[in-house]
């Protein structure tokens, strides 16, 4: 009954099987050679297709020499940011909390932090190290009177536009009002060139960075505080823009996700796009030396001041707590590696990050860095007041539904009022 | 007849699995459903409010209605598909074997990477289905099928009807099980070849049809890879499914209550359809007294 | 007639890979040619996105995992369902009832269990292996292959194992000798749709590991577009590095795996 060829079969696929599991076990013994050697897993979503992954990776390689033998950082790379938020979440749900990991600090989801397996870097805290931490950003992160997050990324959310297209269309500055900003769009768009970059799919992300310019704008940046109705007239109206917007976006800007959305920017399709420093090194050199970042337009009787702009939240760096003292120290020891003068220089420089530690940069290294970075950091760094953007500050129910509420006032299932009314609701 | 101890050697292993993996996780599932919890922190008792908040989103509904859709997809589009094919190739046309080979392949490719590729097939701009209706002169149909709340629903189970191939060799092969006398009865009294499947082929392959409807309605209520990658459950929830629900719930909103709430519903709504389709088959199958 | 069934055949075919040659074509193409003329041919034949991916994914990596969980896991579903079918072919108390836990869990989109799931795997320990997978693969598919396998031996004709009886054969020699070799066609059957269905999965790959070192092919696919980064032809040439494999070893067995799903199928 059985042929010689699927006993073959059968041998190959035990023998598979046996060699996966001698595989693991091989590994678990090199593990336990070294145990003298303290371990610490990082996790981390800049995959090493990123400039901020291969800076990353550099950083780590740099701390693993210098304490060679005694340390050793590895990073594991998890490149979909959503799914690797969800995961840090379940693995502090199921006690095993990552050894660092970082995250989107969302003072309305405080699950992570009233977990208690995070550990406390207040004890930590000396002068020499909380003096490379502005106050206020130390005073956001310390909750119930631990400091469980180190304050490392935070990054300006800014409009990128493409002067050569700008130019096309008899634009010479950018707008600095949302009217001026339409009548641009309409412009554009008689040249026969589409005005800006948007999305639905995923968190929607370059739509609600429109969505929190336009309320800001007209509300001023208290408008997405924690415990305030999100139900008002200037949030209506912001969204009545934001639909009018889309009539100035791409035919895929519904449905479109991340990718889609960034690269018809990328790639000089669209004249506009709302997005943090991570976008530069996806444009390419030719395109780079085009480029003009500038802060939001404001609107008729708005409550916000002329150069505001909209940042991405807190991203710091937590750690899960830890049985051995060596590793908590060692933990900590890196981590002040990272926010050190030497770390910050790297990560901005090579990995263009914008980080929440000062640097003073020379304008050599600012020539070094690009034309647009230089732009991001002086408009990060001259805005008056700035807010976080509204998907990293509503509760996680609210930020769920936004863009599927957003894609049904666009298909008029709802109008914007009904939409505003919506988000609320989901957000009490 | 046989000893207790060798019952419980046989079995016990199966029955472990079972209990972790299907009762086990079902008590659980109706345990969580009774809170509100984030995964993370304390679980509160709310009783029975997970289930009333579940029964009145609009969403779920809509992702009932989809799940549904996508069984009568299977049941209407899907297996008749394959079952065409088979009948078809089951008459040996020339290169039979390499369209079998053919059809089958997508099957064991990779359900996402089907779902990417789908994506750009469908694009607006970039899509081969736009670009070839724009060649053949009709612009006026070319739309973003993926984004357009009226094609989206269809467009997202495209790829999942057309990939008909495995289910066309589970007909093959009863097909290729008919004794070829049934047929050469027929052919003495000059049937043509569409009346001898319609009258001899088909009829017999009942038990394949039943077989077919266990797997496609299992793969569609477990249907995940589709709505996740290629819509997003978009454009407006258009195409939310049950698996996507839950999985939106728990991951993004992060009420796991909530999402097992609808995990018990989508247990009871995937027992009443699959235990119908069982019932269905038992009866025909002894009606046909096999 | 005949003509139009080939045309038939022709267009079924192209419709189904037309894709697939689509994206093969547009690997070879810069992200800037792809957007710009999506169907034209590239202007130079770059090998640069695969060398980019090969440098940077170890693709190796995720086909082996892929395949070893759907090994280990299908051997494992495989075990304990004939196991358990074989004893159904006696008689006992609750016979049907035992028969009914164990086939029942085919009523359940298992995609309900996410929670339980994740809390078990870490419960005992599991969380971020392949084993780990492997054993939600198992349990998932157990009542499927149930299913099948017990179906198939109901159609053993219950003579011969009455006939090894006779010649003295214990439960265990009958199982051995008799059933398992004549069930074998009907483990082949369960064994191709596990193994289909372990190797798509991408739900609870993606739930239950965390690490490159536990990442399964369908998991990587989806990470090759990742959110700082879109370049398509190389996530596209990422796609066909990790399905050529699957193709090449579909190529080489087509014949046994259609030959062993119409051995046992269906009956």
């Amino acid at each position: 009954m059985v042929s010689k060829e699927s006993r073959v079969l059968l041998l190959a696929l035990i023998m598979i099987v046996l060699s996966g599991c001698s595989a693991k076990d091989g590994r678990e013994t090199n593990n336990n050679q070294a145990h003298d050697m303290i371990e610490i897993k990082m996790l981390s979503s800049w995959s090493t297709d990123t400039e901020r992954g291969r800076a990353l990776h550099e950083l780590v390689n740099q701390y693993n020499q210098l304490r060679a033998d005694k340390v050793k950082v590895s990073i594991d790379i998890n490149p979909d940011w959503p799914t690797y938020q969800e995961k840090v979440k379940t693995m502090i749900a199921a006690k095993q909390p990552p050894d660092l990991f970082n995250y989107n600090f969302n003072p309305n989801d405080l699950s992570r932090q009233n977990s208690g397996q995070l550990l406390n870097f207040l004890p930590y805290m000396d002068e020499e190290w909380r003096s490379r931490f502005k106050p206020e950003d130390l005073a956001a992160l310390t909750i119930n009177g631990e400091l469980t997050s180190v304050p490392y990324e935070k990054a300006g959310v800014l409009f990128y536009y493409n002067k050569k297209l700008f130019a096309k269309a008899g634009i010479t500055e950018f707008p600095q009002t949302w009217d001026e900003l339409f009548a641009a769009c309409e412009k554009l768009k008689a040249k026969g060139i589409i005005p800006i970059s948007l999305m639905t799919a995923d968190d929607s992300w370059h739509s609600t960075n429109a969505l929190s310019y336009l309320a800001a704008a007209a509300s001023g940046m208290e408008v997405f505080k924690v415990g305030v109705s999100i139900d008002t007239p200037e949030m209506v109206m912001a969204a009545e823009r934001l639909k009018q917007l889309f009539s100035y976006s791409t035919d895929d800007a519904i449905g479109a996700n991340y990718s889609i959305s960034s690269n018809n920017f990328a790639l000089g399709n669209t004249a506009m796009i709302i997005d943090g420093p991570w976008l530069i090194g996806s444009l390419d050199n030719e395109l780079q030396k085009n480029i003009g970042i500038a802060a939001g337009p404001l609107v008729e009787n708005g409550k916000a001041q002329k150069g505001f702009i909209i940042t991405d939240t807190y991203t710091p760096w937590s750690a899960g707590k830890q049985e051995s003292k060596e590793k908590e120290q060692a933990i900590v020891d890196f981590m002040k590696y990272m926010t050190s003068d030497e770390g910050v220089r790297l990560m901005t420089l090579e990995g263009r990050i914008l980080l929440s530690m000062d640097i003073n940069l020379g304008e050599e290294e600012l020539e070094k860095a690009g034309p647009v970075l230089g732009q991001f950091i002086s408009v990060s760094n001259s805005a008056p007041e700035s807010l976080i953007q509204i998907s990293r500050v509503l509760k996680p129910t609210a930020i769920s539904k936004l863009p599927s509420l957003i894609e049904g006032m666009m298909f008029d299932q709802f109008d914007p009022a009904g939409m505003v009314r919506r988000l609320n609701e989901a957000n009490q | 007849m046989i000893a207790k101890r060798h019952i419980v050697l046989y079995l016990m292993p199966a029955v472990i699995f079972t209990l972790l993996f299907f009762v086990f996780p079902l008590l659980y599932a109706g345990y969580i459903s009774l809170q509100q919890w984030n995964g993370i922190n304390e679980m509160v008792y709310v009783g029975l409010d997970n289930f009333g908040l579940v029964f009145h989103d609009p969403v779920f509904k809509k992702a009932v209605i989809n799940t549904l859709l996508w069984i009568c997809c299977a049941v209407f589009l899907h297996i008749p598909f394959g079952l065409l094919l088979a009948l078809i190739l089951a008459r040996k046309p020339r290169g039979w074997k390499v369209f079998r080979v053919l059809f089958v392949l997508p099957n064991v490719i990779s359900t996402t990477a089907i779902a990417f590729l789908w994506y750009f097939v469908l694009h607006v701009n970039l899509g081969l289905v736009n670009n070839l209706l724009k060649m053949i002169g009709l612009d006026s149909l070319t739309r973003p099928w993926l984004a357009d709340v009226r094609t989206a629903l269809f467009a997202h189970q495209l790829p999942f009807i057309i990939y008909a191939g495995l289910t066309m060799v589970i007909f093959l092969t009863r097909i290729s099980a008919i004794p070829s006398e049934l047929y050469e009865a027929a052919e003495i009294e000059g049937a043509t070849n569409w009346q001898k499947d319609w009258y001899i082929t088909i009829p017999l392959l009942k038990s394949a049809v039943l077989i077919n409807m266990i797997l496609n309605l299992t793969f569609c209520l477990r249907m995940f890879e589709y709505p996740f990658l290629m819509t997003g459950g978009g454009p407006a929830n258009e195409t939310v499914n049950l698996g996507l629900y839950m999985f939106r719930e728990m991951i993004t909103a992060g009420r796991y209550g909530v999402a097992m709430a609808a995990g018990l519903l989508t247990i009871g709504i995937g027992a009443a359809v699959m235990g119908t389709i069982l019932a269905l088959g038992r009866m025909t199958n002894r009606r046909a007294g096999i | 007639m005949k003509w139009m069934r080939s045309l038939f055949l022709y267009a079924v075919g192209t419709v189904m890979l037309a894709p697939f040659l689509w994206m093969i074509l547009a690997t070879f193409k810069t992200n800037r040619e792809l957007f710009a003329s999506p169907f034209g041919l590239p202007e130079h034949w770059l090998l640069d996105n695969y060398a980019a991916v090969l440098s940077r994914h170890p693709v190796s990596v995720y086909f082996y995992n892929s395949l070893i969980i759907a090994a280990v896991s299908t051997l494992l579903a495989l075990l304990l369902a004939t196991l358990a079918s074989y004893i159904f072919t006696y008689t006992f108390r609750w016979r049907t009832g035992w028969q009914l836990l164990l086939v029942g869990g085919i009523l359940v989109p298992t995609n309900a269990f996410m929670v339980p799931y994740y809390y078990l795997i870490n419960w005992i320990g599991f969380y971020d292996s392949l084993i780990g997978i492997a054993l939600v693969y198992a349990g998932i598919s157990l009542p499927l292959s149930v299913l099948i396998i017990k179906n198939y031996m109901d159609t053993i004709p219950p003579e011969l194992a009455e006939a090894a009886f006779m010649d003295g054969a214990g439960v265990h020699r009958t199982f051995t000798r008799v059933i398992l070799p004549i069930s074998y066609p009907g483990i082949v059957t369960a064994s191709i749709f596990l193994m289909i269905t372990a190797w798509n999965e991408l739900l609870y790959a993606n739930l239950l590991t965390q690490s490159e070192g536990t990442r399964t092919l369908q998991v990587a696919i989806r990470f090759f577009l990742t959110t700082f980064q879109a370049n398509y032809p190389q996530a596209f040439a990422a796609m066909i590095l990790a399905i050529v494999p699957t193709v090449v070893i579909y190529a080489l067995l087509s014949e046994k795996i259609i030959g062993g799903l119409t051995a046992g199928a269906v009956k």
